[in-house]
């Protein structure tokens, strides 16, 4: 791990036609990566599909106060509520988090520790927002943005945007590439076992939560298997808070930093001009939905 | 007039010397906030004694991680030293030392704020406490990050090593070094705010916990880009012939990753602090105060960000 810092698997479907350049390079490990994110986020929402249609039930109510979650996000930061801009930004959030957290199943990279991942979603994030913006204010009013005070500063406005794909790719795929060295480091540190020590960590932790649930002191192999599932936390306490920080914190952090940027960047879209577009619907309350 | 014995000799001495400089100075903080709580609030000499114990073995941890890096130094001395061994193998030692220093110092600030918090609310010491371990734990990272690049520098060392390639080995030293100076004075600033701010109004524990942790992620992620800048310099200039242009490659980048990180850095510890003691006077303004942090914590970040982008391109290109 560590000494491929900057190494990937890599294929070239296309070497027989003669094409061999890095665009035509394949990252195998990344697309695995991509494929196991979108299939865990297709059999959640077969999940939802099939457990929103039930009443008072654990599942759903989870899912209800997910689904509250973003459209928060999104009325706070586009300051009223849409279909389309809430579906977007859910989604964008969900890929990205995925993307991060497929990293710890073992066998399988973190989709994000390349940089074509994270430069593919800046760059969709941001085509959107243009897009967006040439719908609200048309063509004209697009380019009309780019020349705001007067026609001098319109190199300065086209830099200012094509950083905003640099800074939105770049702080994603750093933060994954950091957290994931370092963990890679200390988890080399158990050699030809370093493929079970984190599924070992989060079953431990599932385990141990489930058990404040259950009346363990009744059994004899219950209280064994609560014994050893503490003796492990215990002695992997600091790379289970390693694990929490680096792999999950630092997944889901960047990713909602990255979903709250793309939401201010469309706010920001959609109050350019003065006046709204008569078209925009207005603030829609949350029982509508 | 500099012998290899010399250089190797000293650095491993200078970055303990500089590394207990540091931990006392924090120590002497902390101890000094210690006394003057429990004697302001002598009920709550108890809580605050247990607290302050932890809080002093993590301080100390510093200097024991340097401690571990000078005995690799001194007990790893080959046979035929070098020049070149000697002076890569010093800026891996020296980067333990100096980071050990700034980090402590920044800890140092955070046990006394928590000494404070705690003579103010007795009653919520052990929340309290476990804001400040993780506080402490999280400013203490670097010093890790620090010994990792010590340790990957020190399996690339070979007898037969070039002056380009000991001079690039000892840039990605000085990067972390350097690059962690800015990061621990803007957590000190911040975590200083904030665990007095669970002190004003220790209501809000859960809110200033999250607000925190996010705050601690943006001011670490200048931390995390030095360590990437180092290791890559580490691991992709060795393999290319080393000239003189790759060396200058490798000092530039760790420069201006280093030299870039610091102002940012600080510039989030500062929005962070503004925003804590915003928040422990009024909380119902939570969600408006946390926005507008993150928002300008995203765009000062951009600078760092924007460093990082040239220091890769200048190792890449």
């Amino acid at each position: 791990m560590s000494a491929g810092l900057f190494h990937y698997h890599s294929v070239q479907p296309l070497a027989d036609l003669g094409l061999t350049g890095p665009f035509w390079t394949v990252h195998s490990d990344i697309v695995i990566g991509t494929w196991v994110a979108m299939a865990i986020l297709f059999s959640l929402t077969a999940l939802g599909q099939y457990f929103l249609g039930k009443k008072n039930n654990t599942v759903t109510f989870l899912y209800e106060k997910a689904v509250d979650f973003f459209i928060n996000l999104s009325i706070d930061n586009i300051g009223s509520f849409q279909q389309k801009y809430f579906l977007f930004i859910s989604s964008i959030f969900l890929f990205t988090a995925f993307s991060c957290l497929v990293g710890l199943i073992p066998f399988v990279e973190e989709a994000t520790r390349d940089l074509n991942t994270a430069l593919a979603i800046a760059l969709s994030s941001f085509l959107y927002v243009q897009y967006q913006k040439i719908q609200l204010h048309g063509f004209r009013g697009f380019l009309q943005e780019f020349i705001d005070p007067f026609i001098i500063m319109a190199p300065l406005h086209v830099v200012g945007e094509l950083s905003k794909i640099a800074s939105m790719s770049f702080r994603l795929f750093g933060n994954i590439v950091g957290g994931g060295v370092i963990l890679g480091m200390v988890i080399d540190l158990f050699g030809r076992y370093r493929m079970f020590v984190t599924p070992v960590i989060f079953c431990s932790i599932a385990i141990h939560m489930l058990f404040r649930y259950i009346d363990y002191q009744h059994s004899f192999w219950l209280r064994v298997i609560q014994k050893i599932v503490q003796l492990t936390l215990n002695m992997l306490f600091a790379l289970t808070w390693l694990q929490i920080i680096l792999g999950i914190g630092e997944a889901m952090m960047q990713s909602f930093v990255l979903t709250m940027l793309t939401a201010t960047y469309l706010g920001m879209a959609m109050q350019h001009g003065g006046d709204q577009h008569p078209n925009t619907p207005k603030h829609l309350p949350k029982e509508h939905l | 007039m500099i012998s290899a014995d010399m250089l190797h000799y000293g650095a491993a001495g200078l970055a303990l010397c500089i590394s207990a400089i540091g931990c006392g100075i924090g120590l002497g903080i902390a101890g000094q906030g210690m006394v003057e709580s429990s004697l302001r609030q002598p009920t709550a000499a108890a809580p605050i004694f247990s607290t302050m114990v932890i809080g002093l073995a993590i301080l100390e941890s510093g200097a024991i991680i340097t401690l571990v890096a000078a005995l690799m130094v001194l007990f790893g001395k080959p046979v035929d030293l070098t020049d070149t061994q000697a002076f890569a193998a010093a800026g891996g030692v020296l980067a333990v030392g100096v980071v050990s220093m700034t980090a402590s110092i920044a800890s140092g600030f955070i046990a006394r704020a928590t000494a404070e918090a705690i003579a103010r609310v007795p009653i919520f010491a052990s929340k309290i406490s476990t804001f400040m371990v993780i506080t402490q734990s999280l400013i203490e990272a670097p010093i890790i990050f620090a010994l990792i690049v010590n340790l990957m520098v020190r399996t690339h060392i070979t007898p037969t090593m070039s002056w380009e390639l000991a001079i690039a080995l000892f840039a990605a030293s000085c990067c972390i070094m350097i690059g962690c100076i800015g990061p621990s004075v803007g957590q000190s600033i911040f975590a200083h705010a904030a665990v007095t701010a669970v002190g004003e109004n220790y209501k809000a524990y859960n809110k200033f916990f999250t607000f925190s942790l996010v705050n601690y992620a943006f001011i670490e992620t200048a931390v995390i880009f030095c360590l990437i800048v180092a290791l890559c310099i580490i691991f992709i200039l060795p393999g290319v012939a080393a000239t003189s242009l790759t060396a200058l490659k490798a000092c530039t980048a760790a420069a201006t990753i280093s030299l870039g990180s610091c102002g940012g850095a600080i510039a989030l510890g500062l929005v962070g602090k503004k925003s804590c003691t915003g928040m422990a006077l009024d909380v119902s303004s939570y969600a408006a105060i946390a926005r507008l942090t993150l928002i300008s914590g995203v765009f000062i970040e951009s600078t760092i960000i924007y460093a990082f982008l040239i220091a890769l391109l200048l190792i890449s290109g």
